[in-house]
């Protein structure tokens, strides 16, 4: 497992694509959250809640979903650019093989959430201590964005296994945001356990529904069931490209 | 040089038994049995959509069979304990285009915790270093076999699986490829490459397995198929093509036409051809000595199967 996880995380280092996507990320979130802080104390931006939601929702929200991106990208690329035979090759048993990149994009997650994370608060706290102002940031919120930027992670990695396409797989990830928009028109507060609707509650955003433990249990059920659809399948499908 | 130990035992490297693979309704191996002495090159022939990319990939764990086995090294690939060290591969010229040469070959070195000086050693051994940092994307196809076989060559398997490794070579870079496999196989390993064209791989090989649809239609050695190919026959241009096809075939020879005035006449002599010619008036324009080549052997095995699929 250490051999496959370092062999992946060596074909991470070696694509500038990675460095770029990560140095965007950062500058978004630091963007994002320079400037809405600068209007701290305007209306909106008073209580603690109001003052931690550009960076919590640009980090749990912006960034996981860039993540989910990204990792569908890569494993879609295996099948675009016909390694994914090749990986198998080394890793011929298939769920070793998905556990090896679920945990690898779960680190790369990780560590992407906390860089941004870290940038923001590094803009944001000075920002805020000037006014005397604080955005009661607590490790329960950290760690919520922290497994939000992880478990999309992983479902991008299942949504390139599944579709075994780059732009298939963009196309649900993107889409279907848009999807449970036009679905909460018709399920009310149940749109609240879907992927995206899970966000608000569990980052702890203004006007959500449902508390955030049962929102992280109900993000877990659906990473889980998830990965469980991919491995069923990826053990199963022939490569042949 | 090999690290597989299997090289020395009698076991063939490669078997295939009674290996079918369905795609629903299209059966793309049918009922396929053959193996790969140890330490022998194969080539494994047979036209475009023959079954030879499905039968390697089946091979390799990658295509699950619908009935049969393909087992390599005595177990089926997946169970291989090391099966990078035991098998290389070349399904396809296949690499991230946007990643350099030495990079792609550094993550596969990381496959199997090969030493980074590896990756210089085989750049070395396709004469690939020249270009080691560039993008795979701006690759030539020629240059990409090579970084394909480089990939296969990586770990220092005993076994090399080539799908096609010469599809897409000028002249110059088959005979490279030629001279390479033959390096390879000096040093005692077993290869198995597929090809579709036979003059291809006619120089490299030891044995030839030839498939179409699907289905095996001959496995025998190089030497008695280049045998077959030689039996001689008689070209003869002439002016009443139909009257002297008559004459031939009335005394049991096998007549083929090549064209509206050209004959194939095989298990005869220029001598009685001529001699038959002139009995029945017809005007002889040239008559010359042919030898099939290995090509039309080909064609021709391939064909009778093509016909035995159509009836």
């Amino acid at each position: 497992m250490m051999t496959m996880l370092y062999a992946d995380l060596v074909r991470l280092r070696t694509l500038r694509s990675g460095y770029a996507v990560l140095f965007l990320l950062v500058a978004v979130v630091v963007g994002i959250t320079g400037a809405s802080l600068s209007g701290a104390g305007a209306e909106g931006m008073t209580t603690s809640t109001q003052l931690r939601e550009p960076l919590t929702a640009s980090v749990g929200i912006l960034v996981a979903v860039a993540a989910a991106l990204f990792a569908a990208m890569r494993v879609g690329g295996e099948y675009r650019y016909g390694t994914m035979g090749q990986r198998l090759l080394a890793s011929p048993r298939r769920i070793r093989f998905l556990q090896a990149t679920l945990a690898v994009h779960g680190l790369v997650g990780l560590a992407v959430g906390a860089v941004a994370l870290g940038a923001g608060l590094a803009i944001g706290l000075p920002m805020l201590a000037a006014e005397d102002r604080s955005m009661a940031m607590s490790p329960q919120i950290v760690a919520a964005v922290l497994y939000a930027v992880i478990a999309y992670s992983l479902i991008g990695v299942c949504c390139g296994v599944i579709f075994r396409s780059q732009s298939a797989a963009v196309l649900v990830i993107v889409g279907a945001f848009f999807v449970e928009k036009i679905l909460g028109m018709f399920i009310g507060d149940g749109a609240a356990y879907l992927p995206y609707g899970l966000l608000t509650p569990l980052l702890r955003l203004e006007g959500a529904t449902i508390a955030q433990t049962p929102a992280a249990a109900a993000l877990a059920v659906t990473t889980l069931a998830l990965i469980a659809l991919a491995a069923r399948l990826f053990s199963r499908r022939d490569v042949t490209s | 040089m090999i690290s597989d130990s299997s090289a020395t035992t009698a076991r063939p490297a490669i078997e295939f038994t009674k290996l079918t693979k369905d795609y629903g309704d299209v059966r793309a191996v049918d009922n396929l049995t053959f193996s790969v002495a140890t330490g022998s090159i194969t080539g494994f022939l047979g036209p475009n959509g023959s079954g030879k990319s499905t039968t390697l990939r089946a091979l390799l764990g990658l295509v699950a069979p619908t009935h049969g086995s393909a087992r390599v090294a005595g177990r089926q690939y997946r169970h291989l304990t090391e099966p990078l060290r035991q098998v290389g591969a070349m399904l396809e010229a296949s690499a991230h285009p946007a990643r350099s040469a030495r990079n792609h070959l550094l993550a596969i070195a990381a496959d199997a915790s090969s030493p980074r000086t590896r990756v210089q050693e085989v750049l070395d051994l396709v004469e690939l270093s020249s270009a080691a940092d560039r993008r795979v994307g701006g690759f030539s196809l020629g240059m990409k076999q090579r970084l394909g076989l480089a990939t296969a060559l990586m770990h220092d398997p005993g076994i090399l699986v080539l799908d096609e490794p010469a599809n897409g070579l000028d002249p110059q870079g088959i005979r490279w490829l030629r001279d390479f496999l033959r390096s390879l196989a000096a040093e005692g390993r077993t290869i198995l490459l597929s090809s579709h064209v036979l003059a291809e791989v006619a120089q490299t090989v030891d044995d030839v397995v030839v498939i179409d649809h699907g289905r095996l239609v001959t496995h025998q050695p190089l030497s008695h198929l280049l045998a077959e190919s030689t039996e001689p026959s008689i070209r003869v241009r002439c002016a009443q093509p139909t009257v002297l096809a008559a004459a031939l075939t009335s005394r049991d020879l096998q007549v083929s036409n090549d064209g509206p005035d050209v004959l194939f006449v095989t298990g005869s002599t220029t001598e009685t051809i001529g001699q038959i010619a002139f009995d029945h008036a017809v005007v002889i324009h040239e008559i010359s000595k042919a030898t099939s080549n290995l090509e039309e052997t080909f064609l021709r095995l391939t064909s009778e199967r093509a016909e035995e699929a159509r009836t």
